[in-house]
This record gives structure tokens, C-alpha cells and sequence, in this order.
């Protein structure tokens, strides 16, 4: 709770004059059949504050079947559909942890998160083509 | 008589009797056919006895935990939508195919997300275990994809399955003798203009509505709501999505395996019951019909037959599609318009030269009077739209819920499925139409002539079909035909001319960029139709649809429309399937998850304007609903849910005004009827979903707990 609360303080102070948007993303397994429930599995979730054009990230994970090896933020073509990966997090090689970081957006990929082409993905040892994924979304409208 | 588990197909279609007295086959005939055919076999290949190696099943038998029970189960029996592997039900299914044909079947499908993705080694292996759960015996010999080795002639009812199928050997026909005393024959006049205590079809009226008008069961009293009765239906022998009726006291019901039943409305007291056909019965069994002295059901084998409503007797039978070779179903139910019965094909996906229609039968002697084929063949109107493929490859088109009838205009109006397989490129359909797939079909009930139709999707190639309810308002002045379908799309149509009127999206959708306001027509994302084999596609909504059977609820008074929803995404992946004759395929793997924004909850229940389509209110959970939604003139909405949860919301705000649960899902068409003054609901519980909820339930952190048996109807009234 207490890096959430620095969190939201730090955003309030340090951005309240900028045009802040806030994302809560939730962390769910991608995609899946029955049989792969066994090694795509897991929870978490994220919050996700745009303060001008910086993003930053700050997110938690747990019960994965394996380590994660890396989590990134991706550019879809459009919401609901895969696309690369274009923003590296930090991340902790463990089936729980944590992401963060934070990073400076182009006047384009801002216009992309505002269309909801973004999101973020957690890759595991067992689930190298995605093993967490949730949208960042405006909930405003 | 060839094929042994097919035995029982062949005697059924050859009887020609009422049905009184008919047995299933038994298990001692199927162990004498396969005996012979062993024999033939065996003279045939030459092969040593045994058709796999004792280690190939061993192999299989960890192969089959580690790809295939997830799905198909660890008994085989199969799970969540997945089909029985072994038993009665699979043998009639596969009996007369051969060895290599199931090792090439399970290569070119299995599993669905990953098809083709094991070795040459492991595929046999699987099957090798298969085999051995049918008891069928290892020996020297190695089992191949090449082996043309008949699957009769070595396997068999396993001995667990066999004691309870000789259990089961119950006589078909009447199996509860009694009569509906004063049976009132039902008139046109009454299916056109239902008494208000009466449900006599399957979504109450012609229109589809879905409305009760009955008032008593109301918002300042539904906690007053309690049991009144409670009856078990056939368990596990088949999914469960009964649509009951009833009429003048009597509530109809059908139970999976195609098992018809009259109760007492009021105590729940068996009145008659007719056993139709044995449990080859993976597909369900949706509704029923009544008119004049006579009910009308549909078997999930494409029979449809006439009995008698008051004691149950079977008076007629028709054959729709011959099942001997894996083939059709009819899993909608009839409706009875004109004095016709009107009935649609169901399981449309095999290659062959018959194709799936919509068909009209005299009422009162059985008749084919004329059918309707709901794919296009070359030379005919629409013929065209298939990429010239040669006719036997052009599948699909499934009919498999009821229509409904505007008796003024004398048309009835029906969905039809998705082309087969799925995506185009498995298909080989080019960027062809693929006419009448995903469309809506006006048909003259007088001549089975096509009046006009309207396709929602040319060359539909995701699985989203829009072959779901058609409800008719007539709304200032215009007469409309309103239908959603899976990709969670309201559609408003002039029903006389078949004109696009207005569409409104219910939830996300990333299918179609855009839909022409002034047509209709919707245009795909790109990488949709420009898809190819062996290459995943991202859909929302998937495979279940935004949309799916659970049929909307049309409350007449504050003109909304209620409609159970699904939210829930799929990845595709075509396959490479070849022009082969007789394959059965949707050629398609899927993987499942969240629609995004959804926030997890798969269940939606939105009410929507009938005017404007906007959305009035909406109510998610993370828990797939299973029913259709019931609208009452109490201002209530009706509907259950897969975790066996049954509420009561406020048609005007969306509020859960009472709840319950019940003993496992609740799933099929709750409906209201009266019986001296006091109102009745009666809701289905049931096992098996269905495909909607097959495509969907890897989202779930962990399977739900939904008990296997507990089928039953239900029914609530205000205590007194
Ligand atoms: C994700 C769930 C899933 C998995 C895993 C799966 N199947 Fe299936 N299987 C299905 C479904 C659904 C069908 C019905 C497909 C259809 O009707 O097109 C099916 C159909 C079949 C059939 C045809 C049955 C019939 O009655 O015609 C066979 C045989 C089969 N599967 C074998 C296997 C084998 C062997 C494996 C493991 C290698 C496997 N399946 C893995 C879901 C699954």
C-alpha cells in the first residue's frame, strides 16, 4: 500500500498543473486454452500515470508457474490484438514481483495510448509469448 | 449391416412403427457385429491381432494427460463443450470410420491450439490409448496413420461404460404411460395471440419475445417469491438448454437424451413421457413446439417428430439428415406456422453432398411439403459466392436456432451460421460471400421461397455467426426484425423488405472497422481477411460470442430490449484443411481471454432502448450468464448463470431485486405461465453448456465447481 500511496502523492504534486491521466490496468493471463492453464497462469495489476508526455509504470504480479524473464509495453495495431514490443520495464525474475518505469512518449504513441493501443505484457520461462497482458485504457469516457 | 456402433442407426431408421416398444441397441449385438467385422478385418489387412503395441498406449496414455485431458477429461467422457472419447457416443460417431482416418483427424485438429503440434509418434500414440480406452487390445503390430484398420472391429463399449449402458437399456417410445386430461387442442388463432397464462412456444410467441404478460410475480413482491416445485430431469446424457412450454396447466419439457416430458403445471406430477432416442447425444436439444392436438420436437439426431400432446404417443416421423455418417443434427426445435412445421439443420460442417436446410413438414401427417438449403450450390441464385468451389466443399450454414413468423406477411425468419471452415483461408473461399451464411432469411412459409434475405457479414471468417434469435416489433408504424449476433452487434431491420434500418455496437469490438450507416455493411480489419493458414488472429468479441443462444428478452411496455452478453476475446488460428470428402471440420485452434475493459467480468445483462439502441443500463459479474433473459409485466428479468445463480432484475433500473441458487447451472429458457390465477416461473438447470462457454472457460483462474448432475426444472411462485 505505501508505495501506492508515494505513488499517487508524487503524481499529485509533481504533475497537478500538467494534463494527468490515470490508467488502472489490470493484469490478466493472455491468451490461453484449457491445457495451458498449467503454464500460463498468474494475477496482478498496474497503475499508470501520464503527466504531460511521461508515462510511468508501477505494477505487481504473483502466482505465475515460472520466473519472468522480461515485461515490456507493446504497441497494438488496435485494442485486443498483439503487437511489438516498444517499451522495456523493469521487472522481477520471479513468478511474483513487481514492474516500473517510466518513460517519455512521442506526440504519436500518445495518440496511440489515447486510442488504447497500448498495453503491457509479462513474459515467463513457460510463457515466452506472453504470459500476463492488460490494456491501458481510458475509463473517463 | 456393417459398422457395428452404427447398428443402432440403421434399426432406428428402419423402424417404421410409432416408436412403442423400440429398444436401444444392445451391447451384447454391438460386441457380435464387431466380432464378424474383426474377422473381415483381420482377413482384410492381414494384421496380427491388435492393432497398436502395448507401449504405444503406454506413451499415449501420458500424452493424452499432458494435451488432450484437459478438454476431453481424464475418464475420457469429456468436459466443458469437449467430446466423449470413448463409449457409446464416440464408437457411433468414429465405429465405421478407420484407424488412419482418426490418427489424420486428431493431427489435422488436436488440439485445437496447437493442432498438428505433436509428432507423427505421439499422434498414434494418443490413439493407440484411445483405442485401448474403447478395449480394444494391444498386440504386435504398431499403429499408424496409414492403418485402415475398421475402428468397430476393435473396439467396444468399455466394460464400465457397457454395464451402464445395459442399465440403461430402457424402451424408447412411451416410457411413462398417462394422458393430459381435456386436452384442448391448440389453434392458430392461439399460437398467434397466446393467452397470457400460457408459454406455448419456445420464447412464448411468434415475435420471439420473450415476455410474459402475467403481473402477479412483480417488483413490490418478488421477496415473497419461493418454491413451489421442483422436478429432475435425464442426467449427463447429453447439454442441456431445454426450452419448456406450457399450455392450459400443462408445462412440456425436454430433457437431454431427447426425452420428452408433460408435468402438472401446478404440483409437478409427471404426466407422460416419451424416450425418443438413446443418448448419441453430445449436441443439445433446444426446443419443442405445439400445435393443435399434437407437440412437435426435433432429436439431436435430425429426426423430427409429431406426438401426441395429451398422452405422448409418437403419431409421425421424419428424417431430415442421415446421421450414419457422423453427420447432422437438429438442436433448434421446430416452430409451427401455417400448418406447417418449419425445422433447420444443425452440425453442417462435413463435406458431403447434402447440405442443411430450413424445411416445412404437414403438421398433421409429416410431409415434406418443401425445403430450403441454406447454402448456395453452383448454378443457383447466390451459387456464385463461393470462390467456384466445387459444390460438396461448400459447408456450413447451420440453422440451429428457431425462427419466428409474421403471420400477416406469412414469412418466417431465420439465422444461419457461419460458412464452414471457419476462416477463409482453411475454406478456400476466397473473398467470396459464401451466400446464405451469416444471414438473416425471409422465407414464404407457402412456398419455401426465398422473399429476401440480408447477410450481416459477407464471407464471414471468424466464427461470428448471426444466426441467433429474430424478434419482431412493429414500432411506429414499421415492422421490424431485431437480431444480435456473436460479434455484439444489434441489427434493426424492415422485415418486409429486408432493408437495414439502424445497428448499434453493445460492447467493444475490434472485428470491423467500420459499418456503412447507410447498408449495413460492415468492413474487417485488414489482417482479418487478409489472414493466413498457421497464423494467429485476435478477435474480440470470440469465438462465444458477444452474443450466443441465452435469447433476449423484449419487455413490451418500456420497449427495451434485455440481452444476455459475453465478454470474452479468442486468437484463431486457420488451419490447412484439404478438399477431402467426408472430413468434419472447423479448421480452426483457438486460445481465450479478457475483453479488454471488461475488467474480468465475462457475464453481461444490458438493457438497450428499442428506439434509440442506446443502453439503458448494464450489470456485469465475472460468472458467463446461461439463460435467456424472461421480461415480465411485473417490470422483472429472469436469467441464471453458470455458478447456479438465479436473479430477478428491475426492468427499469437494472437492480438485482432477489436471487437464489440452485443445484448446478442454470442454463436454457426460463419462461412464466398461470394456472387459476396464480403466476409460475420455471427455470432449467442443467449440465454442458455448450460451445459458448467451451471457447471461454480457459479465462477462468480455475474451473468453476459446476456439479455434472442436478438437471431440473425449477418452479418459483409468490407463497400463499
Ligand atoms: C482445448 C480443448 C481440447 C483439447 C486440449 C483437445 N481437444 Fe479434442 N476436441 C475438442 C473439441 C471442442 C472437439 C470438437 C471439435 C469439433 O466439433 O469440430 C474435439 C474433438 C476431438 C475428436 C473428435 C471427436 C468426435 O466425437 O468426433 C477427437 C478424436 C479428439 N478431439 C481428440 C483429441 C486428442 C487426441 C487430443 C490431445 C492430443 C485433444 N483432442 C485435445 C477440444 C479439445
Amino acid at each position: 500500500m505505501a508505495p501506492v500511496a508515494l505513488f499517487l502523492a508524487a503524481a499529485f504534486f509533481g504533475a497537478a498543473a500538467q494534463d494527468t491521466q490515470t490508467y488502472e490496468v489490470r493484469l490478466a493471463a493472455a491468451p490461453r486454452d484449457s491445457a495451458m492453464r498449467e503454464f500460463v497462469a498468474g494475477s496482478g495489476s498496474a497503475e499508470v500515470t501520464l503527466a504531460g508526455t511521461e508515462l510511468t509504470v508501477t505494477g505487481r504480479f504473483e502466482g505465475l508457474k515460472s520466473a519472468a524473464t522480461q515485461a515490456n509495453i507493446h504497441l497494438a495495431p488496435v485494442t485486443g490484438v498483439r503487437g511489438p514490443a516498444v517499451y522495456e520495464l523493469e521487472v522481477s525474475t520471479a513468478s511474483a514481483g513487481t514492474i516500473s518505469g517510466v518513460f517519455e512518449l512521442s506526440d504519436e504513441t500518445l495518440a496511440r495510448l489515447d486510442a488504447g493501443h497500448l498495453y503491457i505484457q509479462i513474459d515467463s520461462d513457460s510463457a515466452p509469448e506472453g504470459n500476463l497482458w492488460g490494456w491501458l485504457l481510458r475509463t473517463d469516457r | 449391416m456393417t459398422g457395428g456402433a452404427d447398428g443402432n442407426r440403421t434399426s432406428h431408421a428402419a423402424s417404421s412403427d410409432t416408436g412403442i416398444g423400440r429398444t436401444k441397441r444392445t451391447v451384447s449385438a454391438l460386441l457380435v457385429v464387431s466380432c464378424i467385422s474383426t474377422a473381415a478385418a483381420l482377413a482384410q489387412d492381414e494384421a496380427a491381432p491388435g492393432a497398436f503395441t502395448e507401449a504405444q498406449a503406454a506413451a499415449g496414455r501420458a500424452d493424452y494427460a499432458t494435451y488432450c485431458a484437459a478438454c476431453h477429461a481424464a475418464d475420457l467422457m469429456g468436459v466443458a463443450g469437449a467430446p466423449p472419447l470413448a463409449g457409446e457416443a464416440f464408437l457411433a460417431r468414429w465405429g465405421a470410420r478407420t484407424i488412419g482416418e482418426l490418427v489424420t483427424y486428431t493431427g489435422l485438429t488436436m488440439p485445437p491450439a496447437d493442432a498438428g503440434g505433436l509428432s507423427d509418434d505421439e499422434y498414434a500414440a494418443v490413439t493407440a490409448y484411445t483405442l485401448q480406452r474403447n478395449a480394444a487390445q494391444p498386440g504386435g503390430t504398431p499403429l499408424t496413420a496409414a492403418s485402415s484398420i475398421e475402428i468397430a472391429s476393435v473396439a467396444a463399449v468399455p466394460p464400465a461404460d457397457a454395464a451402464a449402458a445395459a442399465d440403461a437399456d430402457i424402451p424408447l417410445g412411451v416410457t411413462v404411460a398417462g394422458r393430459v386430461e381435456n386436452y384442448e387442442p391448440i389453434t392458430a388463432a392461439e399460437l398467434r395471440n397466446p393467452d397470457p397464462a400460457d408459454w406455448p412456444m419456445i420464447r412464448r410467441d411468434y415475435g420471439a419475445s420473450n415476455y410474459s404478460p402475467l403481473d402477479q410475480i412483480n417488483r413490490a413482491n418478488i421477496d415473497r417469491l419461493e418454491l413451489a416445485w421442483v422436478y429432475s430431469m435425464t442426467d449427463r446424457d447429453g447439454r442441456d438448454q431445454p426450452a419448456p412450454m406450457a399450455y392450459n396447466g400443462v408445462v412440456f419439457v425436454n430433457n437431454p437424451p431427447n426425452v420428452m416430458q408433460a408435468l402438472d403445471g401446478r404440483t409437478g406430477e409427471l404426466i407422460w413421457e416419451t424416450r425418443i432416442s438413446g443418448p448419441l447425444n453430445y449436441h443439445p436439444m433446444r426446443g419443442s413446439a405445439l400445435y393443435d392436438d399434437k407437440l412437435y420436437v426435433a432429436t439431436t439426431e435430425a429426426h423430427l417428430l409429431a406426438l401426441d400432446a395429451a398422452t405422448g404417443e409418437i403419431v409421425w416421423e421424419a428424417v431430415l439428415g442421415d446421421r450414419e455418417d457422423g453427420g447432422f443434427t437438429a438442436s433448434s426445435g421446430p416452430i409451427v406456422a401455417d400448418g406447417k412445421v418449419l425445422q433447420g439443420m444443425g452440425t453442417c460442417q462435413q463435406y458431403r453432398e447434402e447440405k442443411c436446410f430450413i424445411g416445412a413438414f404437414d403438421a398433421a401427417t409429416g410431409e415434406e411439403l418443401w425445403r430450403f438449403e441454406t447454402v448456395a450450390r453452383d448454378g443457383l441464385p447466390g451459387g456464385d459466392t463461393w470462390n467456384g468451389l466445387p459444390d460438396i466443399f461448400r459447408a456450413g450454414g447451420d440453422v440451429w436456432i428457431t425462427g419466428s413468423y409474421d403471420p400477416e406477411l406469412n414469412l418466417a425468419f431465420f439465422g444461419v451460421a457461419q460458412a464452414k471452415p471457419w476462416m477463409r483461408a482453411s475454406r478456400q473461399t476466397g473473398d467470396g460471400d459464401a451466400l446464405y451464411t451469416t444471414s438473416t432469411l425471409a422465407i414464404d412459409v407457402a412456398t419455401g421461397e426465398l422473399a429476401w434475405y440480408f447477410q450481416h457479414a459477407p464471407g464471414e471468417t471468424v466464427d461470428l455467426d448471426e444466426v441467433f434469435e429474430r424478434v419482431l416489433i412493429d414500432d411506429a408504424g414499421q415492422k421490424f426484425v431485431v437480431t444480435i449476433g456473436k460479434p455484439g452487434i444489434i441489427w434493426k431491420l424492415d422485415r418486409e423488405t429486408g432493408q437495414y434500418v439502424d445497428h448499434a455496437e453493445t460492447m467493444f469490438q475490434n472485428v470491423f472497422t467500420s459499418i456503412d450507416p447507410e447498408t449495413g455493411q460492415p468492413e474487417y480489419r485488414e489482417d482479418i481477411v487478409g489472414h493466413r493458414v498457421g497464423n494467429w488472429v485476435q478477435i474480440c468479441p470470440g469465438l462465444s460470442g458477444g452474443h450466443n443462444w441465452p435469447a433476449m428478452g423484449f419487455h413490451k411496455p418500456m420497449r427495451r430490449l434485455v440481452i444476455p452478453l459475453m465478454q470474452a476475446c479468442n486468437e484463431l488460428l486457420p488451419l490447412d484443411v484439404p478438399l477431402e470428402p467426408g472430413l468434419t471440420t472447423v479448421g480452426a485452434g483457438w486460445r481465450a481471454y479478457e475483453l479488454p475493459g471488461s475488467n474480468g467480468n465475462l457475464g453481461r445483462l444490458a438493457a438497450f432502448d428499442l428506439g434509440s439502441l442506446e443502453e439503458v443500463w448494464s450489470y456485469e459479474q465475472r460468472v458467463p450468464f446461461m439463460s435467456s433473459a424472461l421480461t415480465t409485466a411485473g417490470g422483472l428479468v429472469f436469467i441464471g448463470d453458470l455458478d447456479r445463480s438465479l436473479k430477478a432484475f428491475d426492468v427499469e433500473t437494472g437492480d438485482v431485486l432477489w436471487r437464489t441458487r440452485l443445484g448446478t447451472a442454470v442454463q436454457g429458457f426460463p419462461i412464466s405461465y398461470a394456472i387459476d390465477g396464480r403466476q409460475y416461473v420455471a427455470v432449467p438447470t442443467g449440465w454442458g453448456a455448450g460451445a459458448q462457454l467451451f471457447y471461454v472457460s480457459a479465462i477462468l483462474e480455475e474451473p468453476l465447481r459446476v456439479p455434472e448432475a442436478g438437471s431440473a426444472l425449477y418452479v418459483f411462485a409468490l407463497e400463499e
